[in-house]
């Protein structure tokens, strides 16, 4: 025994329940270190529209156009309630939202009197539901615009989709029910989390678009979500 | 993942009984260890990203950070402590060689007893038997020659060894 070994016996085993909290704040650490940031979406968002970009055709006329805007005013962006957007475009909205989400409006110098965010995009009405996770700091958001294609047109684009997703990795298609997703478009090269986007046009014509990161939900949770509205 | 990034996940594994176990022979408080510890791990994920493997290993680099949370906290809580001389001279009751190798301590007692050190020589102490560090290491990190680390710990456990005799012979006494 060595004269110093008695000096060892102070040594503990630190706690369970010490050890489990740790490692659970730490993976939130991890989450939020691990969020997106904001410039690769916009990449991903055009990457998007360019791979669905034949699908999408000026929603209205011109003139149909003019007249909503005059009309409601929405020649720039505004919050409005939900109740207020339908009048616009009527939308579904998800009702299984995953946990720790909630709804959240935030958009530059949009008045912020409603819980989603509506205005014009070219010649195109939009609008947008953001949720943010309050620990995680995640988004999920939807966007809403008048599709006027045809579901003949719709599915060339979703042919056009596989068959990228078959020569690319930065790309994966999946459809659920009726609708088509991209389930993976890779954010920039060498990123962490590759975003993902799930797309379905109702029978009223109106195009849902909802994003993430692969960070903060899984495949699964985004099908949900998306059938929860359908 | 960068390359070389080491094993996150591997590394609280490997480093938690350590860091904590460091903490626990400088504070002698398990609640207190635990916070420090908390704050040490949480320093250290929130600047992985600055950690680079060329430059020391992830123990050492770990420890630096331990080591600025226990100076921290000593800043704000500084506790009293008298010269290891001071402490040297109280009475030495030089008990038989053999029964030094039977004598088991009682961890509480080596506890507060380590806790009457100087603050420099609770360090090696921890950093040591604690954290079960090389003295190259803990030179190192506190820089100090690795003789002068000997040194400190030759000196220190000698004294905690006859201090830890102490309070046995006054228990023995006592219970008679």
């Amino acid at each position: 025994m060595a004269h110093d070994d008695f000096l060892y016996t102070r040594q503990e085993n630190p706690r369970p329940q010490f050890v489990y909290d740790l490692r659970a704040s730490l993976q939130e650490e991890e989450m939020r270190l691990r969020r997106p940031p904001r410039l690769s979406w916009r990449i991903a968002r055009v990457a998007a529209a360019f791979i669905l970009a034949s699908t999408l055709i000026l929603a209205v006329s011109p003139e149909t156009r003019a007249f909503v805007l005059q009309a409601l005013g929405l020649d720039q962006w505004i919050s409005i309630n939900e109740d207020m957007a339908q009048e616009i475009i009527p939308f579904a909205v998800p009702e299984l939202i995953p946990d720790g989400f909630v709804r959240s409006v935030e958009w530059g110098d949009a008045l912020e009197n409603g819980d989603m965010i509506v205005g014009p995009v070219g010649e195109r009405i939009m609008g947008f539901v953001r949720w943010e996770h309050s620990k995680t700091n995640c988004t999920i958001l939807m966007s809403i615009f008048e599709d006027p294609t045809t579901a003949e047109v719709r599915h060339q684009a979703m042919a056009r989709n596989r068959d990228l997703a078959q020569r690319y990795n930065w790309i994966e298609v999946f459809t659920f029910g009726d609708a088509e997703a991209v389930w993976r478009l890779q954010s920039m090269p060498g990123s962490e989390s590759d975003m993902m986007v799930i797309e379905w046009t109702t029978a009223n014509q109106i195009r849902h678009h909802i994003e993430s990161s692969t960070a903060c939900i899984d495949k699964d949770t985004l099908i949900r979500m998306a059938q929860s509205a359908q | 993942m960068k390359q070389h990034e080491p094993d996150w996940d591997a590394v609280f594994n490997e480093f938690l009984g350590p860091v904590y176990n460091y903490f626990l022979y400088r504070v002698n408080d398990v609640h207190l260890a635990e916070d420090l510890t908390s704050t040490t791990f949480v320093r250290a994920w929130r600047s992985r990203a600055e950690y680079d493997p060329g430059r020391a290993p992830i123990r050492t680099w770990l420890f630096v950070i331990a080591h600025h949370v226990a100076v921290d906290h000593y800043r704000r809580h500084r506790p009293s402590s008298i010269s290891i001389d001071m402490l040297a001279d109280l009475p030495d009751p030089q008990p038989a060689p053999e029964s030094l190798l039977q004598i088991e301590f009682d961890k509480k007692q080596l506890g507060a007893a380590i806790a009457t050190l100087p603050e420099r020589e609770q360090e090696v102490i921890a950093l040591k038997y604690g954290a079960e560090m090389r003295n190259q290491d803990i030179a190192r990190l506190l820089g100090l020659s690795p003789t002068n680390v000997s040194s400190i710990l030759h000196r220190t456990v000698q004294h905690l060894r006859r201090l830890m005799m102490q309070r046995k012979e006054i228990e023995k006494h006592g219970s008679r």
